[in-house]
Order: structure tokens, then sequence, then C-alpha cells
């Protein structure tokens, strides 16, 4: 158990409770008060920063994670009720620092402008991928529909996702 | 964006759940997927002192037919499952395409059928920040004294959102309500109170344990239709379900709901009357579009034009009872 972010858990000043996270396959201790939200901590606390935080309202997707490998809102989950679930975040899919075919797509396709969006995208289309290896133009649009890139670089995104489709 | 404080609790019985909410003073409040109310929440719409969630209540999870009775869904299935679940496409299929219209991925993850019939209702006056809320005096919703779609109004006009809702209602669903004082099953169209501010009967203290669509509605022909800005995200800006019943060629019942229009789902009026003993045709459907034109009411308190709004349940009323014709 990794307990590196806990060193100074006890002085910590929180009125809340300390849980046990599973972030990327290792379990993460942290100290979290009924109101945080599953990015609060990611971000705030255990200094994953690839989830974005957006709207916060739950309109954007720029803060999908995965959660038992499926797409989640992180902005629209409390700490408090994902314990015992899996979670990926962005920094989780890059196993030993080698970017996944996706993320490497991503990049040879040119489908990131600014970025924020990217984490999301990437974590979106991951699941639906895990789940439909062969997925159509339209299966990949439906997936992405709660993933709002503002530079509008919906071609290159799903251009990118394509290709690595067309790899498998 | 904060949420504001709050005690969370995650009883794993219906019982222990019952008991926390009849306990709590300062304003428990029932937690689902939290997709709704979560978002409120944040917008400081809501400040409940606790919330009590239903995630870890297994009671809550199951999808069964049983032949007579019918197909019953617990209240706490996510969305995605209603979508993907093998026996409502078989037994309901109409009730799995209308769930992957709601929203997005990510919220059908968690978003549940019980949260989504009991979400909220919507205004452009109301869903806003608490900087935007600033820019005009509170209405009714924000416990003010004025409607601003309706300013000689006498009460809230927020609309009611939800897509399973209309669906149900049309194939005659009842919902299992447990309480302090024991469990009930009512009608899903009396859970709804059509007040914009207070959109449902006497829900406090209670849970929705599950929805029971009986055996006669799934043998009738069903389908929604949603209209939205974007193809994806969206709450309807006008929505319909039909549930038709056919019988030697002629139609023997049909039943019309609509969502977006109203502070609570709107059963058109006439539709079953107006289309019984009569071949399903081109011109029936015009007829019946024709009434749910007239049942629709849409105001000014959402995106989109309420004329066009309302000419969409005509479109999408034809359109439904037009694609029963093939």
């Amino acid at each position: 158990m990794k307990r590196g972010n806990v060193k100074n858990l006890e002085k910590e000043k929180c009125s809340g409770k300390i849980i046990t996270l599973t972030v990327n396959g290792e379990e993460r201790l942290v100290a979290v008060e009924d109101r945080d939200t599953l990015l609060d901590v990611l971000r705030n606390k255990l200094s994953l920063t690839g989830a974005k935080e957006g709207c916060g309202t739950g309109e954007c997707g720029s803060c999908t994670v995965l959660l038992d490998g499926q797409p989640v809102l992180a902005c629209l989950m409390l700490a408090v009720g994902v314990v015992g679930k899996k979670i990926t975040t962005i920094e989780g899919i890059s196993a030993g620092g080698k970017l996944s075919p996706l993320q490497t797509a991503f990049i040879d396709h040119g489908a990131v402008q600014c970025g924020f969006c990217s984490s999301g995208m990437i974590l979106s289309s991951t699941a639906l991928l895990s789940a439909n290896a062969k997925p159509s133009r339209q299966d990949i649009r439906k997936a992405l529909e709660g993933n709002i890139c503002r530079c509008t670089g919906y071609n290159k995104i799903i251009e990118a996702i394509e290709s690595v489709k067309d790899q498998k | 964006m904060n949420l504001p404080r709050f005690t969370y609790h995650s009883p794993d019985s219906l019982k222990k759940c019952i008991a926390i909410l009849a306990d709590q003073k300062n304003g428990a409040q029932v937690l689902a997927g939290g997709s709704d109310l979560l978002v409120r929440m944040k917008l400081r719409l809501e400040t409940p002192g606790s919330l009590v969630s239903l995630a870890d209540i297994p009671a809550l999870q199951d999808i069964a037919y049983r032949p007579g009775k019918g197909l019953t869904m617990g209240a706490g299935i996510t969305l995605s499952l209603l979508a993907s679940d093998a026996i409502i496409q078989e037994r309901c299929p109409a009730l799995a395409d209308a769930a992957v219209l709601v929203a997005t991925n990510q919220i059908r993850t968690v978003a549940t059928v019980g949260g989504n019939i009991l979400q909220n209702t919507r205004c452009r006056y109301y869903n806003r920040s608490p900087v935007w809320g600033k820019a005009v005096a509170p209405c009714f919703k924000r416990n003010g004294a004025i409607c601003h779609v309706v300013p000689k109004g006498k009460r809230c006009f927020a609309v009611y959102q939800g897509d399973l809702a209309p669906l149900l209602i049309a194939l005659n669903t009842t919902v299992t309500i447990v309480s302090k004082k024991g469990t009930e099953e009512i009608p899903v169209e009396s859970l709804y109170s059509g007040d914009g501010k207070v959109p449902f009967n006497n829900v406090a203290g209670t849970i929705a344990t599950g929805f029971t669509i009986p055996e006669d509605s799934l043998n009738m022909r069903a389908a929604y239709r949603k209209y939205r800005l974007r193809g994806g995200i969206d709450f309807p800006l006008a929505g319909v379900a039909a549930a038709l019943k056919p019988g030697n060629g002629l139609v023997e019942d049909l039943k019309l709901c609509l969502t977006g229009v109203a502070s609570r789902p709107v059963t058109v009026p006439g539709a079953g009357e107006a289309a019984k003993g009569k071949p399903l045709s081109r011109e029936l459907a015009r007829e019946v579009g024709r009434l749910a034109y007239a049942a629709a009411h849409p105001l000014a308190n959402l995106e989109g034009d309420p004329a066009t709004r309302r000419s969409m349940i005509r479109i999408m009323t034809e359109d439904i009872l037009t694609s029963f014709i093939s």
C-alpha cells in the first residue's frame, strides 16, 4: 500500500474520515470529508491532475475517469461513495510511462489542441474499445456524447479512435 | 466547485434507510446516482444536512420478468444497465431505447431509474449558479413570490424533463413506495403534483423501491421520441411516449404521454377514444397528433422556442404512430 500521501495524515485538519481508494491499481489512503468529490481527491490529495474540472456540473466530461472500467464523471461522484471500486485515471492507462495505442493515435492524428478535454476523450474511448473492439463511427460519436471539445476538434479525435480500431 | 457540507449515510438495508430518513431533522435527502441532486447542491439550490445513499441496498437492483405479473425493475438499477439488460430488451425494448437517449454515457453509468423518475423540475430562472441567480428576483422555486415566465402566475411553472416517466406512464406502470407506514403500490403518474416548485406528492421520508410494468402493457407497441437541440447530453425540450394495443388490425387502445411541456408528465386526453376501433393509418396519426398538440403548453422557460417545441410534439406523435403502421 502506498502511504507517501498520508505521511502527515494524523496532523491534517479534517473533520471527515480516512478511506482507502483503489486508484490505478494502487491502494491509496486519503483523508476526506463527506462532501469531497472524487475529482477533489484525485486532483488535490493524490496529485493526479489528468482529470480536469471544466463545468463542475456534469456537462463537459473533462473530469471523466473509469470506475470499474465504466466512464463516470468524477465531479459528480462522492469520494466516500467509491470505496472498494477500481478507479482508473488517464495516468493509469500509460503503463510504465509508455503511452497506450489510443494516446499515441491522438498525438499522431493531431487530435489534441488545447488538451483540456483529451484525458476525458481518451478514457471514454478506452471504455468503448474495451467493450466493442470494432465500433462504427456512430458508436464512437455516441460514446463521446458526454465529452465536449471546445476547440471543436471532433473529426481528428474520431479519426484517431478509428485508426486504433483498425489496428485491432 | 465545492459541495455544501453534509453528513453521508450509506445504510445496507431499506429498514435502516427509512429509519435514518425519519430520524434526521436537518433535511435528509435520498441520494441515488447523484447526477441531479449533486448538481443542484453545487449550485446551492439545495443544502440538505444529510445524504442517505441507496447504493448499498441490494434489494433495489433486481430486474425480473414474472409471467402474469409483468416486468419489475429495482429503482436502483442504472440507466446503462436498463439499456443493455437482456430481459428489458426482450420484454420492453422501447424502455431500453429510451434509456439510451438520457443524458450522456458517463451519467447513465451512475444515474438510476428511480432518480430519473423523481428528478426535479427545471427552469432557466431556477437552474443557475448563485451569482447568476442574483441577476433576477427570487422566483417561487427559489422561495420568492414571482414567476419570471408567467408574470401574473400564482405558482411555479418549472418543467418536468424526465425521459422515462412518459413511457412508464403510457405503459400503465406502478411504483412501489416504502415508508415508515408500510409498503404501497401506486400508478407512476400519481407521483406528480403538477406544481413546479414541489413536483412530487408526499415523498418525504419515503423510498421508491421498484417499478412494475403489467403483463398487458408488455404486449403493447411502445416508443419514445425526444426533441433536443444537440444529439446528446440535453434534457428533452419536448418528448412523446406512445403505447398502442393492436387487435384484429384495429387499434384496441392507445395511450400517449408527453414530457418537457409542463410541470408534470402530461397524459393526452382523448387519444384512446379517438383511436379505438379504427385501423392504424396516416389519417389517424394526424388526428392523434393534433390531440397531442392541443394538450401541450410549453412556456419560454427552457432553451428553444415554445412554439417549435409544441409543433415537435405533433410531429413526433405522428412519427411514432406512422412507424407503428409499418
